[in-house]
């Protein structure tokens, strides 16, 4: 972070659940997981999509494993957690009052995972 | 300078939420896209630079926790951010050849 100090970027953290300060790691170990995560995942997505051309067979194999429940789930969830944490860090660093950038993330997070599950139930199971 | 990444890291994830948020959307079915297919291929095209962009700054700003050998930290972030301007060269080329 070039931002803020690591010791702001903590508290931040730390006041995910302020019963539970210490919990904040797993948070941050989370936002660092799914990034990772995500931008391999971008790579390939932009690697495939771009020589399908070439490759059809390449990005017929991507579309079909991005059917496959786990692979779609954690996709989702992976983008659902990674953005609602990221706009409540913004919302932190903006100075937002505490309490309202709480119920943000939870909010966020909430209409992400129906977003994410309404997705869900239509690709992977068939829900029309 | 690196206040700049820094803050270009927080506007283009709030960019990448709506775009990527319509993409996965459109993708999924879960809604169609209010847009037509030019200007559709234009918002592939920022959000390719976007996704770039905060990915290599992010993998860059990990980096930087694990090595504190200046130099070290310096090779490592032009790797991360050649790769993704090939990426960004690539998909480009990808997106003009579907937009023809």
């Amino acid at each position: 972070m070039h931002g803020v100090s690591a010791e702001t970027r903590m508290r931040a953290y730390a006041e995910l659940w302020p019963a539970h300060p210490r919990w904040g790691i797993w948070a941050w170990w989370a936002q660092r997981v799914s990034g990772v995560a995500l931008i391999v995942y971008a790579a390939w997505h932009i690697i495939t999509v771009a020589g399908a051309a070439r490759h059809p067979e390449r990005l017929a194999a991507m579309l079909q494993l991005l059917r496959h429940p786990v692979i779609a789930g954690l996709l989702l969830a992976g983008l659902a957690y990674h953005s609602a944490n990221g706009v409540r860090l913004v919302l932190f660093d903006l100075g937002v009052e505490a309490m309202i950038r709480r119920k943000a993330f939870w909010a966020f997070l909430a209409a992400s995972v129906l977003m994410a599950l309404a997705g869900f139930s239509r690709v992977v199971v068939g829900l029309r | 300078m690196n206040a700049l990444l820094w803050l270009l890291q927080r506007v283009s994830g709030l960019v990448l939420i709506a775009f990527v948020g319509l993409h996965v959307g459109v993708q999924y079915g879960f809604w169609r896209s209010p847009f037509r297919r030019p200007v559709l291929i234009g918002i592939d095209w920022i959000m390719l630079a976007l996704v770039l962009y905060h990915g290599v700054n992010g993998l860059r700003t990990i980096a930087y926790d694990y090595v504190s050998h200046p130099p070290t930290q310096r090779l490592v972030g032009s790797i991360l951010w050649i790769a993704g301007l090939a990426l960004f060269v690539y998909g480009s080329w990808g997106l003009s050849a579907i937009s023809r």
